[in-house]
């Protein structure tokens, strides 16, 4: 068989692990049997152990493409992480107060609703509490049976973000705001709702995503690890046969 | 629907964010940012050397990418596609600047930034020993030309394969397997010094 050393194809294949399998496990048997051979895909392997230590540095990135309010999706540009997808909304400096205050009891009805509290609004009083845990299953059945009772408003379990809307917009009709701009604005914070639960959403799956990531980088380091090991001992093995058969090549 | 049900058992793949991203969904491009922006980042910064031209290099791929994303037909893969935007940015900033692509000691390889990813049996002097190979792996690397550079950059680093490195680069894949081994072999005469030590431990 040709020196691997001078087939460089050959060589790369072996080192890389690609091409034909076969053609790679006779090339493993060339190296078993010729010390110069080994001793270059020994030192190519090396090369390629420190190529690893090259690391760049961690840097903070968080690049993201935000949305100017007024203008197109497509001819906005990516911000640094300090800004934030919020970036476009803190633009909108025109809108008055209560339209930024109606978005934020709209954002934090739904995080309520996300986050498994009960929201009550009686008698102009807001009343939040935590949702009992998992229900034992004999109250699950007395649900059951009364689910198609239907309760008073203030008994009903949850965020009702319709009831939330409905006193908003009598808020801010009350506070002289056209009915056109109360629609548009009701619009936008029920936009912005419904991007605010798919990102939460996104966001697990990618963190879910990430640890599946991480597991599998920690299983490649140590196959590396162990790679590595089994390369030295090689390595010993033939500075050994080096030694005792005089040093030829 | 509530979030349970709504929650999809496996994230997006690049081809379902970027179909989104195409009407108009930017949240799903930015899941794409998120996705790549660390890989396009190392490619620039060990392209360019410099950490500051790795972070414009890397703003600049994705807003050309979000800019251009309905050109993009799905032929090559999404980050192939990337890939691409960031090795012509690297290779414009490369000639803009007239100055070679690595001039300097890296930033940011100190012991500090390794020590937040080093192995439970990682003592302070395997540290400096890593920060220190970290330097001369980077010295060697600019004695290559640009394209030996890439290539093995691409191959080491982002574990393409000989012929994905040929389509990205747009060359044949026996021009690309000459580069790799022509820049290992000058890697592996530049690193001689370093070798023997870590052959005697």
């Amino acid at each position: 068989m040709q020196h691997i050393a001078d087939n460089h194809d050959a060589l790369l294949d072996y080192l890389y692990d690609e091409g034909d399998p076969a053609e790679r496990i006779r090339i493993a048997r060339h190296l078993q049997e010729c010390a110069p051979c080994s001793v270059a895909v020994l030192e190519f392997q090396n090369v390629r152990g420190m190529l690893r230590d090259w690391t760049p540095p961690a840097a903070d990135l968080g690049f993201r493409i935000v949305q100017d309010i007024d203008a197109s999706p497509r001819a906005s540009v990516p911000q640094r992480a300090q800004g934030g997808w919020w970036q476009g909304w803190g633009r909108a400096t025109h809108q008055a107060r209560w339209a930024q205050a109606a978005a934020a009891v709209l954002l934090f009805a739904a995080g309520m609703a996300a986050s498994q509290l009960t929201v009550q609004y009686t008698d102009g009083a807001l009343t939040v509490r935590t949702r009992p845990g998992v229900p034992s299953p004999s109250v699950q059945t007395v649900s059951a049976r009364t689910a198609s009772i239907p309760l008073p408003a203030e008994h009903t379990d949850g965020v009702d973000i319709d009831a939330l809307e409905r006193e908003l917009r009598s808020r801010m009709t009350a506070s002289n705001a056209s009915p056109v701009d109360t629609e548009q604005l009701l619009q936008r914070v029920r936009a912005m709702i419904d991007q605010s639960e798919q990102r939460q959403q996104r966001e697990l799956a990618l963190r879910l995503s990430q640890v599946a990531t991480e597991v599998d980088t920690q299983h490649q380091a140590d196959l590396l690890r162990i790679q590595q090991s089994l390369g030295q001992q090689q390595d010993e093995f033939m500075n050994y046969l080096v030694r005792t058969s005089g040093g030829t090549k | 629907m509530t979030l349970a049900a709504a929650l999809p058992m496996t994230p997006w793949t690049d081809e379902e964010l970027v179909a989104r991203s195409k009407t108009g969904d930017i949240d799903s491009f930015n899941q794409l940012v998120k996705r790549w922006e660390r890989p396009i980042f190392a490619l620039a910064y060990r392209t360019l050397g410099r950490e500051e031209d790795a972070r414009d290099v890397t703003q600049e791929t994705f807003l050309r990418a979000f800019r251009a994303l309905s050109g993009f037909k799905g032929d090559a893969k999404f980050s192939s596609w990337l890939y691409r935007i960031a090795l012509n940015l690297c290779r414009d900033w490369i000639r803009k600047e007239r100055r070679a692509p690595i001039v300097a000691v890296p930033e940011g390889v100190d012991v500090e930034h390794l020590a937040a990813e080093r192995g439970p049996v990682e003592t302070v002097e395997d540290l400096a020993a890593r920060a220190e190979l970290s330097r001369e792996v980077a010295r060697a690397m600019d004695y290559l030309p640009s394209e030996q550079r890439q290539a093995i950059i691409l191959k080491e680093y982002h574990g393409l394969t000989f012929q994905e490195i040929a389509d990205l680069m747009r060359c044949p894949l026996s021009t690309v397997k000459t580069r790799v081994y022509q820049g290992l072999s000058t890697l592996r005469k530049q690193l001689g010094e370093q070798m023997a030590p870590r052959r005697e431990s």
